[in-house]
């Protein structure tokens, strides 16, 4: 892209449980966890995006963040809202800071997110339901998160043979990469075996309760800069080569393709716009609130031939040791799920592998990066190639 | 009837929707300009924007084009019918909706199982349209 994009700066706080923090003290958290490890010159910054404060909790959002932080930060961008696409936030929000600085508008981007997560034991699954499902057509049947993406799986296993063990795999193999992140929530859990995922308690079937990500609270930020700019700030800039975004259905019930979702139109725009090819990849770091996520987008976004998803982790390919690690985090299912800031963490991780600074979990040949998010119930596509060379 | 079960908000646009119910009709919209058929109820066409939709009796009749088998509820109201199934219909007019397959074994659901409408009533005087199997062997 003209101007060199780039992730200069990627810092995410641990996630886990922060009772005595508002959602706004979240952010503060964010922040300042970032501002300590990035040691940036405020006055580089013209650009800050950020994503509403408190959405999955369900008591109102607010939805002037980009003011009150702005102001705290005693900046004064020119290029600055709260956006909100879901789990698609925050690769949109690379995406839009790499569109304004391509053409000019802005030289350095800030952009975070904080996120809670209510207690699902404790009405929060009725009102994560009402928020994600259509309150006079879906929810009234009963509709909840995991069914909503159950229906997906179903229809995978039906069209393109995806198998109950294969979904188990996914959680397996992204357990292991969770026992090399030092913030991952499940990494004093060990290793899981497919056995373990099929005798966990049915959630909504396929899905057993290892199949479903693990709801926390955390944050991320970081700073997509100009080439130039990105230089000065880092040894390694991961640069934006290529941005993918598709909108497909609104309620899931209304979506005409349960196996794709518009991944496919996105991961399109995504490949033209690099100049490269799914082959290409060297990592992958992919949405996954559950383990049908990797799954079908891999095979959408032409990584697996259609029908070879669920091979490609049983085979352990997506694995510590595989020839194409996938969520090398431990993804939403072992690091964790960091309700209304989740979509950061493969963006993150994206940066960090593609800079070198991912420490022990390091991809040592992280040339080329994809990251693919969305928001909603599958209903928003977002996709993202870094690279070392702009 | 399960009064605690949740209801329908109604406006203007979706009230010829909930009044069919009542009466065990399924209702749905055809654009007087092109002729598809919308689902959910909306002011225009999906498809050419036209303004002007006129009401249709649907047959009832569809298939489903998947569904998951739920085991723990959302909330207290589902809470006795689990394991209940949750499934996406698409109706023989064209149009997709959400739906509890009623009266069928859990273990013989299937993709593509082809079913009928019934209207389950809950508080207020509402009927939600539900659907079955229409095939004895599955029940």
């Amino acid at each position: 892209m003209r101007n060199e994009p780039a992730i200069a700066a990627a810092n995410e706080i641990r996630p886990g449980r922060y009772p005595e923090l508002s959602s706004l003290d979240l952010y503060e958290k964010v922040l300042v966890e970032f501002l300590r490890a990035s040691r940036l010159d405020p006055s580089l910054v013209d650009g800050f995006l950020v994503s509403p404060a408190g959405m999955a909790l369900g008591t109102g959002s607010d939805i002037f963040v980009h003011e009150e932080l702005g102001d705290a930060l005693g900046i004064h961008p020119i290029f600055s809202e709260t956006i909100n696409a879901g789990g698609a936030t925050f690769a949109l929000m690379a995406a839009r800071a790499a569109m304004a600085i391509s053409s000019g508008r802005a030289n350095a981007v800030l952009c975070a997110g904080a996120g809670k997560f209510p207690k699902v034991g404790a009405g929060g699954a009725e009102s994560m339901a009402r928020m994600v499902s259509h309150p006079d057509f879906e929810f009234i049947y009963g509709a909840f998160i995991p069914a909503l993406y159950a229906l997906a799986a179903t229809r995978h296993m039906h069209e393109r043979g995806t198998t109950r063990e294969a979904l188990a795999a996914v959680a397996v193999s992204t357990r292991h990469w969770a026992l090399e992140h030092p913030d991952a929530i499940m990494r004093g859990q060990g290793a899981i075996s497919i056995d373990d995922v099929l005798r966990s308690r049915p959630i909504a079937e396929p899905f057993h309760l290892l199949d479903c990500s693990v709801p926390c609270e955390g944050g991320a930020a970081f700073l997509v800069a100009r080439g130039d700019i990105a230089r000065t700030l880092t040894r390694q800039p991961a640069y934006l080569l290529g941005i993918g975004e598709y909108h497909d259905h609104g309620p899931i019930s209304q979506s005409r393709d349960f196996t794709s979702m518009g991944a496919r139109e996105a991961g399109r725009q995504a490949f033209e716009s690099a100049g490269l090819r799914p082959r290409d990849v060297r990592v992958a770091e992919i949405y996954d609130a559950f383990t049908i996520n990797p799954i079908m987008y891999l095979e959408e976004l032409g990584i697996a031939e259609p029908g070879r998803g669920g091979a490609f982790f049983l085979e352990g390919r997506g694995a510590p040791g595989g020839d194409l690690p996938v969520n090398t985090y431990g993804g939403l299912l072992s690091f964790g799920h960091t309700g209304d800031s989740s979509g950061m963490s493969m963006v993150i991780e994206g940066a960090l592998q593609t800079m070198g600074l991912a420490g022990e979990r390091q991809v040592a040949s992280a040339n080329v990066t994809l990251v693919h998010t969305y928001g909603g119930m599958m209903a928003e596509q977002a996709t993202l190639i870094l690279g070392r060379k702009p | 009837m399960n009064r605690a079960k949740p209801v329908p908000r109604v406006n203007e646009t979706t009230k010829p929707y909930w009044d069919g119910a009542r009466l065990g009709k399924l209702l749905l919209q055809r654009c007087n300009a092109c002729r598809t058929v919308v689902h959910y109820p909306r002011a225009w066409c999906s498809k050419c924007w036209a303004t002007d939709l006129e009401w249709i009796e649907a047959t009832g009749r569809g298939h489903v084009i998947t569904f998951t088998i739920v085991h723990q509820a959302p909330y207290e109201s589902y809470a006795a019918d689990v394991p209940y199934v949750l499934a996406v219909i698409r109706l023989e007019e064209g149009p997709q909706m959400m739906a509890n397959v009623l009266g069928v074994d859990p273990s013989r659901m299937r993709v593509e199982l082809p079913v009928h409408v019934v209207f389950e009533e809950r508080g207020d005087g509402f009927r939600v349209p539900q659907f079955e199997p229409a095939e004895e062997s599955v029940r």
